[in-house]
């Protein structure tokens, strides 16, 4: 009579009906790193403290000419312009620095980055200095609320 | 191929080929995925940034319309004690023309009023599917985003025209 045949079928190792859960839940986490992560370079911004928004969309975006407003300045391709707190507050729709340096780029699109903080003000007075610098494409960079 | 049965029945080697078979090409499937998930981990950015399309008015522009459905125009102004949804509608008038049109206007006090308000409007005129935006100067980007997706993407306007606030 064999009274350890169950011990003997135990201990014999890693069983089919073991590795497949385990197969499940990496074939799982898999797709859905796939689905919530994003082949592009990873974000740098020229704040630290600077959040984007997030959204619902899920067109993912090609870089481009990147105007960025974040907590402290205003800048265009990564170099400040000028200074955020100024054009808050100022009566004039035109930021003529930005404005200035959009037309030396001379390009046609251009993507806007901002705090998730800044007021319709003063994006209002972004988005207007880009089209009268001549951009017609003008798309807002935000995060995915897909994101890990 | 037939396996030797030991004295109780059972066969001598409990492990037929079928199921060693299966066991290795679960470990190789294990093991890809091990290496998949970690490696997909390190070369993917888990911040996936997306683009929202802006449709911006000019400043002090008139406006053509282009939908020739009965509901020619539809704006939604934020203000920061409540919205304002106004319908262009073509006037009853059998020899009224495009451009004709009176304004009917609702005062709501909250996003939700205003989705619900926007659905009936498309009930008049499913065809229309441009809506202006005018968010107040103190409204944040984070909400006005949030307002764009709810037009776009719940409610199924295809073009939001961003007005600049007055």
């Amino acid at each position: 009579m064999n009274l350890f045949s169950n011990t003997q079928r135990r201990s014999s190792g890693l069983e089919v009906a073991t590795l497949a859960p385990m197969v499940d839940i990496f074939t799982i986490l898999v797709i859905a790193v796939l689905k919530a992560s994003s082949p592009q370079p990873p974000l740098t911004l020229p704040e630290g403290t600077m959040e984007l928004p997030l959204s619902a969309q899920e067109d993912i975006s090609m870089e481009q000419l990147v105007i960025d407003i974040g907590k402290d300045g205003i800048y265009v391709d990564g170099f400040r312009v000028t200074a955020r707190q100024y054009w808050e507050q100022s009566e004039d729709i035109l930021i003529t620095e930005v404005y200035s340096s959009l037309q030396q780029h001379a390009k046609r699109e251009v993507k806007i980055r901002v705090d998730r903080d800044v007021p319709w003000s003063l994006i209002s007075k972004a988005l207007h200095t880009a089209q009268q610098a001549g951009y017609q494409d003008i798309e807002m960079l935000v995060i995915s609320k897909s994101s890990l | 191929m037939q396996f030797p049965m030991g004295t109780s029945g059972r066969p001598l080697f409990g492990r037929s080929r079928e199921s060693g078979d299966a066991r290795s090409a679960f470990f190789a499937l294990a093991s890809l995925m091990m290496i998949l998930l970690p490696t997909l981990l390190m070369v993917t950015n888990p911040q996936k940034m997306v683009a929202v399309p802006l449709s911006l008015a000019k400043p002090n522009g008139t406006f053509t319309p282009t939908h020739t459905g009965i509901v020619e125009k539809i704006t939604v102004i934020a203000t920061q004690k409540n919205f304002t949804v106004e319908m262009h509608v073509r006037k009853s008038d059998v020899l009224a023309s495009t451009g004709n049109t009176e304004i009917k206007s609702w005062t709501v006090s909250d996003w939700t009023g205003v989705e619900d308000r926007l659905a009936e409007i498309q009930k008049v005129d499913p065809e229309q599917g441009k809506v202006s935006l005018r968010p107040s100067p103190t409204h944040d980007a984070q909400t006005v985003i949030g307002w764009l997706d709810g037009l776009q993407l719940s409610m199924g306007f295809d073009s939001v025209v961003l007005e600049h606030p007055e």
